[in-house]
């Protein structure tokens, strides 16, 4: 971290350990979020295009990059998330979310995401998020 | 081709907004909403109707593959927003993007925005789309 408390380009963030959801935690979030496509839920739907388990639903994985970001830097005002869901996270698969900064300015600091899950290299979701100092972001 | 919506008034409730804390690892803010809590409006009638809709005429499901969420200001617990949403269908491949503008007062205070690929049911059926 630099004088004027800035994060710098190239720091990684704590990774973040998530899951495995069971089938309870997928029902809560599809009450809560609305989100009640049955192949979220329902297990011979999932089989039937051809998932060995229902998928988590990528909106619950994005979310949890925002606990992540608040755990490394609650002082920084959050901006901007967004990604791409580039393979599903099953039901019963640990997540780990990784991190970190390309870019830091006192405009902005751009931050690389990834969401890797099931024993996978390759990332679920490539996420990323673009944050504020407070003063700077006239949020939070 | 674009469909804009007619606006939404929405509002961050509460308790529900705990709950959808909760359930994405965050610990409830007394003040504030989750970052992608407006997830919660994208499924309301109006606007997860008018893509059931869409996807219907084009023989497809929907199958999420972009999010993004820009904010000027956190939402507030308690507050209403006008939500203004527009769907746009995009070619090669076959895509439904989902904007929604969140406003208070007149003043933008977000932006999301959803891609849904949409895949025909046809090769869904073939056991090909997974």
């Amino acid at each position: 971290m630099s004088a004027t408390n800035l994060p710098e380009a190239g720091e990684r963030l704590p990774p973040l350990e998530i899951g495995p959801f069971d089938a309870a935690a997928l029902g809560r979030y599809a009450e809560v979020s609305g989100d009640d496509n049955p192949l979220h839920l329902d297990e011979e739907l999932a089989a039937a295009i051809g998932f060995a388990a229902p998928p988590v639903h990528g909106m619950k994985l994005l979310a949890f990059f925002e606990p992540m970001l608040r755990a490394w830097r609650s002082d920084l005002f959050i901006a901007e998330l967004g990604g791409a869901f580039v393979q599903p996270v099953l039901r019963g698969e640990k997540v780990t979310l990784t991190g970190r900064v390309l870019r830091s300015s006192k405009r902005e600091i751009f931050v690389r995401l990834y969401a890797t899950g099931g024993g996978s290299k390759a990332p679920a979701i490539m996420a990323d998020a673009t944050l504020h100092l407070v003063d700077a972001g006239g949020g939070a | 081709m674009a469909l804009e919506l007619p606006r939404l008034r929405v509002a961050v409730d509460a308790e529900r907004a705990a709950a959808f804390a909760r359930e994405t690892g965050l610990t409830p803010a007394p003040d504030r909403a989750p970052l992608a809590y407006p997830a919660v409006w994208l499924t309301a009638p109006q606007i997860y109707g008018a893509v059931q809709q869409i996807c219907m005429e084009a023989e497809s499901v929907p199958v999420h593959e972009q999010q993004r969420f820009r904010y000027a200001a956190p939402l507030r617990l308690g507050e209403s927003y006008d939500l203004h949403v527009v769907l746009r269908r995009e070619e090669a491949p076959p895509r439904l993007s989902v904007e929604a503008r969140i406003e208070t007062a007149g003043r933008q205070v977000a932006h999301i925005e959803t891609k849904l690929r949409l895949v025909p049911r046809a090769l869904l059926h073939k056991g090909d789309a997974a």
